[in-house]
């Protein structure tokens, strides 16, 4: 089985990734709640932001952001 | 223009545009260097048990420059796709939903919208390649060893801005064809691909935006074969003439049709 060994340095340098894909999906979690989504229905959306990493969120801002609330 | 360029602004942060351009820049710029130095030796090693570091070292570039053309290559399959889409609704949307009818109406120039829409995000794309790149350089220098110089990784990131201005100037002439924003992204897309692999079997290159991105590439592997400033010259050229035609095509439109 591939595991992948982490290290106090390898922890360190994510971080900042780690920063990124968190600030994305809890933003997308509140537009989500606030404005509404489109396309799929709000659990399928959450469940994407918050599940597929950075491509998740970025896909839901592109196509599934209410356009009335923007 | 100016009120233009400032409701670009505001339009690009509630439409959440910049953000999710600068956020996978930064996402690829930070992760292909700690993918090459953890998390691909590990993987390797976890593949072909028994091999030494030495071959696993040989077999991906670990170092400054490997991690940096890692970068590039990203930024081409992934960056390029996610700023087609991220853009495609620019004019797509506007033209779709009658948004622009109101400021036509009171008496803005159509030259002044498309011309605002354009230099924001333009600037905009240089910045956020540029800064891209600047942060990959640093990510991988501190993880390996500060091989190159910073100025040539600065003029990589203005190049793969250009070419990123080219996809944007793309996406706003789609744009006026097809009014629907996705399909607008995926003909921007295969268009920007037709374009690489044109240059690639004809070895057009040179007179092809794609050679910005070949071009950048010779930067960092210091293979100086290609006339920049031909390509540089042709790329700007065909930028105007692409927006010209967006200009042509939303001033012969009826804007009035439902």
């Amino acid at each position: 089985m591939n595991t992948i060994e982490l290290t106090g340095e390898m922890i360190i340098m994510l971080l900042p990734l780690l920063a990124i894909q968190m600030g994305l999906t809890i933003y997308c979690v509140i537009k989500i709640m606030k404005e509404g989504v489109e396309n799929l229905n709000k659990w399928a959306w959450l469940a994407i932001c918050i599940f597929i990493n950075l491509i998740g969120p970025i896909t839901f801002l592109i196509v599934g952001r209410k356009r009335d609330a923007s | 223009m100016k009120s233009d360029i400032i409701k670009e602004l505001r339009m690009g942060i509630r439409t959440s545009r910049f953000l999710v351009i600068i956020a996978s820049f930064l996402f690829f710029a930070i992760l292909t260097p700690i993918m090459m130095k953890y998390i691909l030796p590990q993987l390797l090693h976890n593949q072909f048990q028994g091999m030494n570091e030495a071959s696993i070292s040989q077999m991906i570039d670990m170092s400054q420059k490997g991690a940096l053309l890692g970068y590039m290559s990203d930024l081409f399959e992934i960056g390029t796709i996610i700023v087609v889409f991220a853009l495609s609704g620019l004019l797509a949307q506007e033209i779709k939903e009658n948004t622009l009818v109101l400021p036509i109406c009171s008496g803005k120039k159509l030259l002044s919208i498309v011309g605002s829409k354009l230099l924001v995000f333009s600037v905009f794309l240089i910045l956020a390649s540029t800064l891209g790149m600047v942060i990959s350089y640093l990510y991988a220098g501190i993880l390996f060893s500060f091989d190159i110089g910073l100025w040539p990784v600065l003029v990589i990131g203005l190049l793969y801005g250009g070419y990123m201005i080219f996809l944007l100037s793309l996406a706003m002439l789609f744009g006026t064809f097809i009014k629907n924003a996705i399909g607008t992204g995926f003909m921007t897309l295969g268009f920007s691909l037709f374009i690489y692999f044109i240059g690639s079997y004809f070895k057009l290159h040179t007179y092809l935006p794609s050679g910005l991105l070949i071009g950048a590439q010779g930067i960092l592997n210091n293979q100086a074969d290609q006339n920049l400033g031909i390509t540089l010259a042709l790329f700007l050229i065909m930028v105007f003439v692409i927006s010209k035609i967006t200009l042509i095509r939303l001033e012969n439109k009826e804007w009035n049709e439902r």
